[in-house]
């Protein structure tokens, strides 16, 4: 009897910790970790607000989709489809939290218009092949700038472009760090791009 | 022997029986005020482009050829059609928001380019849908010439 719980201990504890290790993957590589880290500090005041429903609590339910947002192109720069797909998923589920309450009439038309078009974008990079995930992102891209001018967001963002992308009409996209991985080609051309705007923190 | 004839006679009725399922035919002989063509009135070619190698997916108006008629041939069709439709309605097009319509103008373009529209499969048979190198620019120049920046 002993000999069994003791059995099941072990395996518990085995168990969590691959699964620890399956949830810290990524962030062995340096260039993850800083985004990683700032993810990991979202989610907590996003915990530490969930119950107060507050004003913070509108503004933790926006960043959660640029999260969202960013961990789609931490997967398509190491050309992760199958990780592109599962973030696009959990950015259209977190338009759902979003509220419109205190929003403007007007604004309230834009951002459901944003939301509608974010929402298909997520949807179709959740379905598809990486190339056409890309597509998408690169016009995701423009239309998560337009919301982070709405929203805000709580922290220093960088617009990178890469002129290659689509045949020379160029792409543009997201990022925490100044340093440029490509998402748009991933390892195929991973330091294509230049930083062409820095989006300061509200 | 006797088993086959059973699976034979079986099918048969199942063959027959599925021709009386009625399906929800897309068509209609309005051209409504939202669209594509009539919104923005494009040149006579692409006009023509649009007619015959989009319209019958991607409109409120889908001519059916004789053998839609027989399931589930028809059945395989429709949900094509329904697919199609629910991605992109051209009769629709002016409904959608300026930023919806960027995103659709933008897709128009990079599946027109990929070639991965008109569908290849759908290609087989309705050979006159296929577009030629040229057609496909001319298409696409079109589509980005109406973006907004």
């Amino acid at each position: 009897m002993k000999k069994v719980k003791l059995t099941s201990l072990m395996l518990i504890v085995f168990g969590l910790s691959i699964s620890l290790t399956a949830c810290g993957g990524s962030s062995s590589n340096d260039h993850n970790s800083e985004e990683d880290d700032s993810h990991n500090s979202m989610e907590n005041n996003h915990a530490e607000t969930a119950h107060t429903e507050t004003a913070t609590g509108e503004s933790t339910a926006a960043s959660m989709v640029v999260n969202h947002y960013l961990a789609v192109k931490n997967a398509l720069v190491e050309d992760n489809k199958d990780g592109a797909s599962k973030a696009a998923n959990e950015l259209v589920t977190s338009l759902n939290d979003l509220s419109k309450e205190d929003l403007s009439e007007t604004e309230r038309k834009e951002m459901s218009e944003l939301i509608e078009v974010i929402k298909e974008h997520g949807e179709h990079i959740a379905k598809s092949e990486i190339e056409h995930q890309r597509e998408h992102f690169a016009m995701l891209s423009n239309d998560i700038s337009d919301f982070i001018k709405m929203t805000g967001f709580d922290q220093t963002l960088y617009m990178q472009y890469c002129p290659m992308f689509d045949g020379g009409k160029g792409g543009a996209w997201l990022s925490l760090s100044e340093d440029i991985k490509n998402p748009l080609f991933g390892s195929r051309m991973l330091k294509c791009g230049a930083v062409k705007e820095t989006i300061e923190a509200i | 022997m006797k088993l086959k004839g059973k699976i034979i006679v079986t099918l048969f009725i199942v063959l027959v029986g599925i021709q009386f399922i009625p399906i929800q035919r897309n068509k209609s002989d309005i051209v409504s005020k939202d669209d594509f063509i009539r919104i923005y009135n494009p040149p006579l070619s692409v006009k023509s482009i649009l007619e015959t190698s989009c319209y019958n997916c991607h409109s409120n108006n889908t001519s059916y050829p004789w053998y839609s008629y027989i399931q589930p041939v028809g059945m395989f069709l429709q949900s094509h059609i329904d697919e199609g439709l629910s991605e992109l309605n051209f009769s629709e097009f002016n409904s959608y928001s300026s930023r919806m319509k960027n995103l659709k103008l933008n897709s128009i373009v990079n599946q027109v380019k990929d070639e991965k529209m008109p569908l290849p499969s759908y290609l087989i048979i309705h050979k006159e849908a296929a577009l030629s190198k040229s057609e496909r620019e001319e298409l696409t120049l079109y589509i980005n010439s109406l973006l907004n920046p």
